[in-house]
């Protein structure tokens, strides 16, 4: 598996539209391949930030196409810092 | 009535939640008894369903004393060992089994054996159908032996537990089936 960021535009998304985006187990995880592990909103700005545990960056863009929130950017993540631990993926 | 395995498949996870068999332990006390002649090749038991969560997880870890992170430290899990997510226990999928024969054969009938595979990595927002099909029935000795194939399958159809299984049920007119159950020999 394979750790994966988006930077995406979504001007105009509100909180109601993202939650019923994500409200049920198959929109963040939508195969055994693919699992979102968070998103980050900053909808006044019209940007998320999205983290993705996939086999491959194709099944990541994929989910991209299902929410229809197109992505600026994605970023295949190697190192991640967490409350102190350091983590080489 | 028990839905077919394969139109659980086709329903979403609440749905399939929705068909849960399992019984509570007051129906479980107060059961009837399944008899040999009451089973047929090809009959499907009753479907136990699962949403395990992060805090069933926590709670397995505890209560047997399995301590390993990938089951309950998500950052473990994700970064160390690259998993998913947190995973179900394999050693909670087998607990499962021997209820799930237990369930079905008692009052008076014991499950004599049962062999199964694990595959699959299953995590919390999976639903599990546990599932088991008669494939033959014989008598022997005065007592019903029902063999069964069964498993534990995500709700996207992946079988995470592939096994067989054989219990033995009282006849009709036939005597309990004694305890501690012995195979009758050829």
């Amino acid at each position: 598996m394979a750790r994966f960021l988006a930077i995406h535009n979504v001007s105009g998304l509100t909180e109601e539209e993202f939650r019923e985006k994500l409200s049920a187990v198959s929109k963040w995880r939508p195969d055994r391949r693919t699992t979102i592990l968070k998103v980050y909103g900053d909808l006044k700005r019209g940007k998320l930030v999205t983290e993705c545990e996939a086999v491959e960056q194709e099944h990541f863009e994929d989910w991209i196409k299902m929410t229809g929130w197109p992505a600026e950017s994605i970023f295949n993540v190697d190192l991640v810092m967490q409350v102190g631990n350091i983590w080489k993926l | 009535m028990s839905a077919p395995l394969e139109e659980l498949l086709k329903m979403n996870r609440e749905e399939i939640q929705s068909h849960n068999e399992r019984p509570t332990a007051d129906e479980l006390r107060n059961k009837t008894q399944t008899y040999y002649e009451d089973v047929n090749v090809g009959d499907e038991l009753p479907k136990y369903i699962y949403s395990p969560t992060p805090t069933h997880l926590f709670r397995w870890s505890a209560a047997i004393e399995n301590f390993h992170r990938i089951h309950y430290d998500l950052d473990f899990g994700l970064n160390h060992d690259k998993n998913p997510s947190i995973l179900v226990h394999g050693s909670w999928k087998q607990s499962v089994v021997p209820q799930y024969l237990k369930d079905f054969t008692l009052p008076k009938g014991w499950p004599w054996k049962a062999a199964f595979e694990h595959r699959a990595m299953l995590v919390p927002g999976d639903t599990l159908i546990v599932w088991a099909v008669v494939t033959n029935k014989y008598e022997k000795g005065g007592m019903g032996f029902i063999e069964m194939d069964l498993g534990m399958k995500t709700q996207d159809g992946v079988e995470s537990m592939p096994g067989s299984a054989t219990v033995v049920l009282p006849l009709k007119d036939g005597a309990d089936i004694p305890y501690p159950f012995v195979p009758p020999t050829d």
